[in-house]
């Protein structure tokens, strides 16, 4: 009996141990990417690809950091970063609340004209931004858009193709049978939309705030087209502006590129706590 | 949770309200300007600007920078939304494009009135930036392509290249630096339509006719004629074969791959900081049987005004500003490359750092007679068509997919002269 | 379903109660579908009939931009072929090894957070310069990837990214390697799957392999088919890796349509034909997202539906 179970807690540490050997070894590969970049953002211009693929640079230099932090002109890569956070924060809360009432109108409720409305949805993530970018410049214009964050923020505000599609996919793997005891209870749709299905999408509304963000602090053609004064810089767009077609500093486009990581990287590690195998309808279940 | 969003939002409307233009004074001119480039150049940039609005307290400009390849989406976005800036970059690739489509101000009534003063300028600097014999852009600074090279290399192979060094000396050295170091050329096999108009320019031949209808030539010899010498020198070892380059940047490009590149000279401090080896440069190989100088002199960049800007004079006024003040090369030395004023070039030489100063004595080389030729004109707006085409050559050739290279110089030939013909005709 | 709930109100009441409740909550997509969305879809959809080189406006030409797409422009096929080639690889192997990776890390253990962001980091890179830059180092002739080859004794003297025969492959590798998002998808579907129908299986005597396809599986599906959906459509709009890696070489073998399109577009100043192809694209993924949806209800599992 005894013998029996041990053996059993042997084979489970084994087998416990061959997962984290096997998961390291891939996290390694998966990781080997920034592990270049920050070996990268120490090195002296001279050595960043002389010396690529070591990933221990043989001159060890800070200097990267204090010339891209420098920015350009007047402002610094503080001013970016605090541009970047107001655009993505605001892009993602206006995204995940948009996204779950749209989703759920749709995935929800038989009304009429509701297929039109989900295929025409569906078309909207068809079409390639790159010929929407000079009818969309030339729309925000005449609004009087351009030269605010409006572009780069109000759209998020009214739902997007992919994220309500995501969600509705989430709301539609709920049973019916919860809003049916809630509409006998005198439930209106909104009372069901709130009370029972806001708080079981939870782990989708977490991905489409999670994807926003990220989307949001990476949008590089938002703030080209845009934003017209250096104030209202962002991170994604001044890290472009340490190469052009005659001078390139990589070293400093390295250095800011490993800072512009952490923000998003902090934020997916918080969030992503909350993405665990089956705790959450539980309750709810019983 | 509602109620913050909502609060959320209107601190946002509110915040980019407040950061319209709307809110500067009115009294003011305000122009906007608009450049490329990377930092040290926008950092120049932006205390050249706050200078010339201390010397004209009744102009505000509003900068507005980016990299080279975001700009070419950000100005046509701008061109199209009707909000083009007063004063901008233009590049020479470009300048046929913008000028015939109406989006830059004819600059020529301001140079006679005097408010853009040219009078230390040669003509064929001010020519450079005409289209059909009107002025639409003025050069920011002169310079020219060159080759860079490894010195330290050569110095240490007891090799040497000449100023101005012919096909057979460049390739004897590129052979013996290939058998030394397996180091390798980048300029022969190149191929591209920047390389093939200078292999023409040596016969006294543009890749374009003058008008811009047609190609400048009708021999399919010169063609072959590049492609074989690219073959030769890939096959030999020291040209670069297709898909084998290392380098991930043109910059390590000459450390990894090769001992040499094709650049212009204004590159130099650019390549020597990025790679921290000793570069130096030289003229680009002229074909040994030349008839004509094949270098020129060229512009870095240009300032344009918009056609459609409200305060063309104040944007003239900035352009004057840059061709013509000691204040502004006191900032910007030759950042957008020598300058074009004879006197401001004198003014800012002795104060300029030596690699700047090597970079000057290289345009003063070039520009000695029987060095260089005149300048060709502005590419017509079809040229982008005509050089992705030779491309498509050049690479089928390169990877040695073409058997008859004259039947393929004459149907490129047939097809590019199509290409013109037809955006001649629109 | 919702007759037999409240049968003292009459069908047509309850549907006007959904009318208008529906179009309260579809509301905001309306209303940006009219403000952000219409008129540039519209405007694009006219411009593709048009001459249109950005700088001037636009002169209507009927269909000649169709034309010349069809019959004349030689790296409009090209470019259509690479990009069925790489959507069609690409898609199948990015699902299969997101979903993998999802289901290995969904449970718990001290070291899960670590894993899930290490597996994440590709995808936050994005579309960045640095990721453009350590691709053509890692597969440059005497890059990582030769010498870990060389290392197993194996041929190490590939030109990854300047061959013909492998450089789609190597930039389909970088995309497979970016399945970040739809692991994220994946692992918040698997966590929305009740822990009591596993606790039920169980109970029942079922092992992990049945529970999978019994239960994991089924209930996952909805998701299946969305990141099937969007990767589809991602794919078919391939842009990034192309443009800032090989720039469509070697012989237009990573030419995707998007960066064909892109080049005619802004550096060629052909605005109308590039709107032309775009809309040309929209009719191809259309055809081949109807193709999915229709094959959904063979497959996809909807709790909701019960079926």
């Amino acid at each position: 009996m005894n013998e029996k179970l041990h053996s059993v807690s042997l084979r489970r540490n084994v087998g416990r141990a061959v997962y984290h050997t096997l998961m390291l070894l891939t996290s390694v590969a998966m990781l080997y990417p920034v592990l270049w970049m920050i070996a990268s953002s120490f090195k002296p211009n001279g050595e960043i690809f002389s010396n690529a693929t070591s990933l221990i640079p043989i001159e060890f230099t800070v200097q990267h950091y204090i010339d891209g932090w420098r920015g350009f002109g007047n402002y610094t890569f503080g001013t970016f970063f605090s541009n970047s956070l107001f655009v993505a924060v605001l892009s993602s809360v206006g995204m995940v609340f948009s996204s779950a009432v749209v989703a759920f109108g749709l995935a929800r409720i038989q009304f009429k004209g509701r297929q039109f409305w989900f295929v025409l949805m569906i078309i909207t993530m068809m079409l390639p931004g790159q010929v929407m970018m000079i009818p969309r410049f030339v729309l925000f214009n005449k609004m009087g858009w351009v030269g605010t964050y409006l572009p780069m923020i109000a759209p998020s505000f009214f739902g997007s193709g992919f994220n309500i599609f995501l969600i509705m996919q989430f709301i539609r793997g709920i049973p019916r049978d919860m809003d049916e005891a809630a509409t006998i209870d005198g439930c209106s749709w909104y009372g069901i939309f709130a009370k029972i299905i806001l708080p079981m999408i939870v782990p989708s509304l977490v991905t489409v705030g999670v994807l926003t963000f990220i989307g949001s602090w990476e949008d590089f053609m938002g703030a080209l087209l845009y934003l017209n004064k250096p104030a209202m810089y962002t991170v994604a767009y001044a890290l472009k502006m340490f190469n052009d077609s005659s001078q390139a500093d990589y070293g400093a486009t390295f250095a800011m590129s490993v800072l512009s990581l952490v923000p998003v990287l902090i934020l997916f590690f918080f969030f992503q706590k909350n993405l665990v195998e089956g705790i959450s309808i539980q309750g709810l279940k019983g | 949770m509602k109620k913050r969003i909502l609060t959320a939002l209107a601190a946002a409307v509110m915040l980019c309200l407040a950061l319209t233009p709307a809110a500067l004074a009115e009294e003011k001119t305000t122009i906007n300007i608009l450049w490329w480039g990377s930092q040290t150049r926008h950092d120049l940039t932006v205390k050249l600007i706050e200078k010339f609005e201390e010397l004209n307290p009744d102009i505000d400009v509003v900068m507005d920078y980016s990299d080279w390849t975001g700009y070419w989406t950000k100005l046509p976005a701008q061109v199209a939304g009707g909000q083009t800036p007063d004063v901008f970059q233009m590049d020479y690739a470009y300048l046929s494009q913008y000028a015939e489509n109406g989006v830059l101000a004819p600059l020529d009534g301001y140079i006679a009135d005097g408010s853009l003063d040219m009078s230390n300028v040669s003509e064929n600097v001010v020519a450079s930036g005409q289209v059909k014999g009107t002025t639409y852009a003025i050069s920011t600074g002169t310079n020219a392509p060159a080759m860079l090279y490894r010195k330290d290399i050569l110095d240490e192979l007891g090799l040497t290249l000449p100023m101005n060094p012919t096909m057979s000396e460049y390739s004897a050295v590129a052979k013996a630096v290939y058998e030394a170091t397996g180091l390798r050329d980048t300029y022969v096999t190149d191929c591209s339509a920047v390389i093939f108009r200078i292999h023409l320019r040596n016969y006294g031949l543009n890749l374009y006719n003058d008008e811009g209808t047609a190609l400048g030539f009708d021999d399919p010899k010169y063609l072959v004629n590049m492609w074989n010498i690219a073959l030769q020198a890939q096959e030999e070892g020291w040209g670069l074969q297709p898909g084998e380059a290392t380098a991930v940047t043109a910059f390590d490009s000459m450390v990894v791959d090769a001992w040499s590149r094709f650049q212009n000279s204004n590159e130099l401090q650019a390549y020597r900081d990025a790679t921290g080896k000793d570069i130096a440069m030289v003229m680009l190989p002229s074909m040994d049987d030349a008839t004509t100088p094949a270098l020129f002199l060229k512009p870095a960049m240009f300032w344009c005004v918009a056609e459609e800007s409200d305060v063309k004079d104040a944007a003239v006024r900035f352009i004057d500003f840059f061709t013509n003040s000691t204040e502004c090369f006191d900032i910007v030395g030759i950042e957008r490359a020598v300058p074009i004023s004879s006197e401001m070039r004198e003014y800012v030489t002795p104060s300029l750092d030596e690699v700047s100063q090597e970079v000057i004595q290289y345009i003063d080389f070039v520009s000695q007679p029987g060095m260089s030729s005149a300048l060709m004109p502005a590419d017509p707006a079809a040229a982008s068509n005509v050089s992705e085409l030779l491309d498509q050559y050049s690479e089928q050739v390169r990877y040695g997919m073409v058997d008859d290279l004259e039947a393929a110089a004459r149907e490129f030939m047939d097809e590019a002269n199509a290409i013109l013909a037809e955006a001649a005709n629109k | 379903m919702q007759k037999s709930l409240r049968p003292a109100r009459s069908l047509s009441s309850t549907m006007n109660l959904n009318n208008v409740a529906g179009y309260v909550f579809i509301l905001p997509f309306i209303i940006g579908l009219v403000v952000f969305t219409a008129i540039p879809f519209f405007t694009s959809l006219y411009l593709s009939f048009t001459d249109y080189n950005v700088l001037t406006p636009a002169k209507w030409v009927g269909l000649q931009n169709f034309r010349k797409m069809f019959f004349e422009d030689k790296l409009f096929w090209t470019s259509f072929k690479v990009t069925f080639k790489f959507a069609f690889i690409q898609v199948p192997i990015k699902l299969a090894v997101s979903l993998l990776v999802a289901l290995v890390l969904s449970r718990a253990t001290h070291l899960t957070g670590f894993y899930r962001s290490a597996f994440y980091i590709p995808s936050l890179m994005g579309g960045s310069v640095a990721i453009a830059l350590l691709w053509k180092q890692l597969f440059s002739p005497n890059g990582a990837i030769n010498q870990l080859l060389s290392v197993f004794g194996l041929p190490s003297n590939t030109r990854w990214l300047g061959d013909p025969n492998t450089a789609l492959g190597t930039l389909i590798a970088l995309g497979v390697w970016q399945f970040g998002s739809s692991m994220l998808i994946f692992l918040a579907a698997i966590k929305n799957i009740p822990a009591s129908y596993h606790e039920a299986a169980i109970v029942d005597g079922a092992g992990p392999v049945r529970r999978f396809f019994a239960i994991t599986l089924p209930m996952l599906t909805p998701i299946l088919f969305f990141n099937l959906v969007n990767q589809v459509i991602g794919a078919f709009q391939a842009f990034n890796s192309s443009y800032l890696i090989t720039q469509g070489k070697p012989l237009n073998t990573t030419l995707y349509y998007g960066v064909h399109l892109y080049n005619r577009a802004f550096n060629h100043y052909e605005m109308g034909y590039g709107c032309a192809m775009a809309w040309f694209m929209l009719l191809i993924i259309a055809f081949f997202t109807a193709l999915i949806f229709r094959s959904s209800s063979a497959w996809v599992y909807y709790e909701s539906e019960g079926k």
